[in-house]
């Protein structure tokens, strides 16, 4: 009964940073149809955030805030700098872009900081908290909740607001919103800054589990949170979420129930069942009916 | 199968480009040394690997560097001593213990077993649409990796794998080379090739004249995946040893910028951009520990030369994205300009104030892709 719910706790903060991590990916592509490879290089940013500013003295709430929006600030500079003059490059040319991006970065954080990880501590959660009279890990249990109430708030403001609503009109059919009076630059830049934000979250998450910041540490998850989103379906935002939290999952009892020896495979088999996913439905589990080619 | 004059001059062209090579090989001799001229040379059949999948199909790979790897491991330890590979896999299981061959023989078991590898895969991939395949491509990538660094009792893990017979050197890279060219190049013009690029240009009209897509890019699949198998039995025995890192994200990127600095639809595009790349390499290489350029003081920058790469591959894509020759091969380059210029000057009856004709006839492309 422990380790279910144990299970359950652990599975959904992980599935809750893929899916943040899965959302943002879907966000930029649902415009622009670009994939973007150097995602991941804005957790490493958060990181290297976090890191300096604990160093600088700061207290904790602000430089978690300090992050999360350097991480938003960062997307929005890729974009204007890296990814506007590609506007309109068919999908090769951007993956191109957005790999030699992301090379490009880890590059320059393993040169200008160092290649060595360093030590981030936001040691502000317990390490053990007690549900129902049951152990559960602090980080995993923050975690799952700071990435539902993410979740919760992004739904109200892409339902709600006028910004949200255009976003979403664009990611349908940029032409016809375009037409219809919405200014594509403006949700383009939106949609970074959404994206990087969201990056942003995930990236504090995952320092706070790894309590360290590394010029690397974006490419595993960026590429878990990649299977997640083409699993899910890369128009349907719903669909992305739910990848997400099925990945996080799968990937929590892999690591339960596998033998020791084999628990290193685990990325490996991801990876098939995401290429088995494809194969049975390209689109994608969850994506919308009505896909456009 | 081919056109008499289209078989002759694609032969011409091959020999023009292992001219290229050996000019190259030689020039690289003279101003660095026998191991960059050897790289290079690996890189070129790397490089034209990938084209041969990328280029004619239109498809991109990250998945290439994982038959290098694959290659590389399984012909090294195919060909180890069986004394030193007990030294350093404590582990190694005894199934396979009993394996010791020659040289050629472990080439031939690395080739076999991922042709055999693509083939399962390619079966996958080839299902796929465009963006979904460059992404399994990657997933390919991602798995080989994390199976080269998890199967320690074989592979070393992520540690160094010593002890691979250094059996390369230049000339035999050069051979090799050489060879991979020449298959690309008739591929590429035969009909196989012809269909897969048609396909490239508009899929479902390629598919509408009974064009079996998906076979043809099979067949590119595992074609590319042998020639880039080559390439890593190469680079695994001139080194002598190599880890899972060295055939992951860094060299895919610098393959891939090879392919398309120079043009990914031209066997000469792959030659030409494997030449640039190695020069600009070799250039940020010596700066990388800081470099004085008159009053210009560039600081030292660990990992210049792949900073500088993906920067290049960016510009490339922006400015040139069909690359260096991106439209024709280079015979056809040199000898559509030639005849262009004899043309305008040798016509009977010709009156000078009458407009050229609209449309260019001087030229022959055959086999051209429109970009």
């Amino acid at each position: 009964m422990t380790s279910v719910v144990q299970d359950i706790v652990n599975g959904l903060g992980l599935g809750g940073t893929y899916a943040l991590l899965a959302l943002g990916l879907a966000l930029v592509f649902s415009i622009l149809r670009l994939i973007n490879f150097a995602y991941g290089e804005l957790m490493t940013i958060t990181g290297y955030i976090l890191f300096f500013a604990l160093g600088a003295g700061l207290a904790t709430p602000l430089v978690i805030v300090l992050g999360i929006v350097g991480a938003g600030v960062a997307s929005v500079a890729m974009e204007r700098a890296v990814f506007r003059p590609f506007r309109n490059a068919d999908a090769t040319t951007l993956l191109l872009t957005s790999f030699a991006l992301s090379v490009a970065l880890q590059t320059l954080f393993q040169a200008t900081i160092s290649a060595n990880a360093k030590g981030v501590d936001l040691s502000f959660i317990p390490g053990l908290i007690f549900i129902a009279g049951v152990q559960v890990g602090g980080t995993q249990l923050v975690s799952t909740v700071t990435s539902l109430v993410v979740l919760v708030c992004l739904g109200t403001f892409l339902m709600r607001t006028t910004l949200g609503v255009s976003i979403r009109a664009t990611a349908e059919n940029f032409h016809v919103a375009r037409l219809m009076g919405i200014r594509a630059n403006r949700v383009i830049v939106s949609s970074f800054l959404v994206s990087g934000l969201l990056a942003g979250v995930a990236g504090v998450l995952w320092v706070i589990q790894i309590a360290s910041v590394n010029p690397l540490m974006g490419t595993t998850p960026v590429l878990k949170a990649f299977v997640a989103a083409i699993v899910g379906g890369l128009g349907s935002l719903r669909g992305v979420v739910l990848a997400g939290f099925l990945l996080g999952f799968l990937e929590t009892l892999l690591q339960t129930y596998l033998p020791g020896s084999a628990s290193g495979y685990r990325d490996a088999m991801l990876w098939v069942i995401l290429i088995g996913v494809l194969l049975l439905r390209p689109q994608g589990l969850f994506a919308p009916a009505a896909e456009r080619a | 199968m081919m056109a008499e004059s289209v078989l002759g001059r694609t032969l011409v062209g091959t020999v023009v480009l292992a001219g290229v090579l050996i000019a190259a090989s030689l020039l690289g001799l003279a101003e660095f040394n026998s191991a960059v001229v050897t790289i290079f040379l690996t890189d070129v059949v790397a490089a034209v690997g990938l084209a041969v999948f990328m280029g004619n199909s239109g498809i991109l790979s990250f998945g290439h560097p994982a038959f290098m790897g694959l290659a590389a491991y399984v012909s090294g330890l195919a060909s180890m001593n069986p004394v030193l590979r007990r030294a350093t896999l404590t582990t190694f299981p005894h199934l396979l213990s009993g394996i010791s061959l020659p040289f050629w023989g472990g080439v031939c078991l690395a080739i076999g077993f991922v042709a055999l590898f693509a083939l399962t895969t390619g079966l996958a991939i080839v299902r796929l649409p465009r963006d979904a395949a460059a992404i399994a491509t990657l997933g390919t990538l991602v798995i080989v990796n994390v199976v080269l660094v998890n199967a320690r009792s074989i592979t070393n893990g992520s540690q160094t794998l010593y002890g691979v017979a250094l059996t390369v050197g230049w000339r035999g890279a050069l051979v090799v080379a050489v060879l991979c060219v020449t298959i690309a190049r008739l591929y590429r013009e035969a009909s196989a090739g012809l269909e897969l690029r048609a396909s490239r240009e508009d899929e479902v009209a390629a598919a509408a004249l009974g064009i079996n897509v998906r076979r043809r890019r099979l067949e590119a699949w595992v074609l590319s995946a042998i020639i880039s198998a080559a390439a890593g039995v190469l680079l695994g025995h001139f080194l002598g040893a190599f880890s899972p890192a060295q055939f992951y994200l860094t060299l895919t990127i610098t393959v891939v910028a090879m392919v398309i600095v120079g043009g990914e639809t031209t066997v000469s595009g792959v030659v030409m951009g494997t030449i640039l790349v190695t020069a600009v390499l070799q250039v940020l290489g010596n700066w990388e520990d800081g470099a004085s350029l008159g009053p210009i003081h560039i600081p030292a920058l660990l990992g210049l030369p792949t900073l500088g790469l993906s920067v290049v591959l960016v510009l490339a894509v922006y400015f040139r994205r069909q690359g260096l020759f991106g439209r024709q091969e280079l015979e056809f380059a040199v000898a559509g300009s030639a005849r262009r210029r004899m043309s305008r000057r040798v016509r009977p009856g010709a009156r000078e104030d009458v407009a050229e004709p609209l449309v260019d006839t001087s030229t022959e492309d055959v086999g051209v892709a429109k970009k």
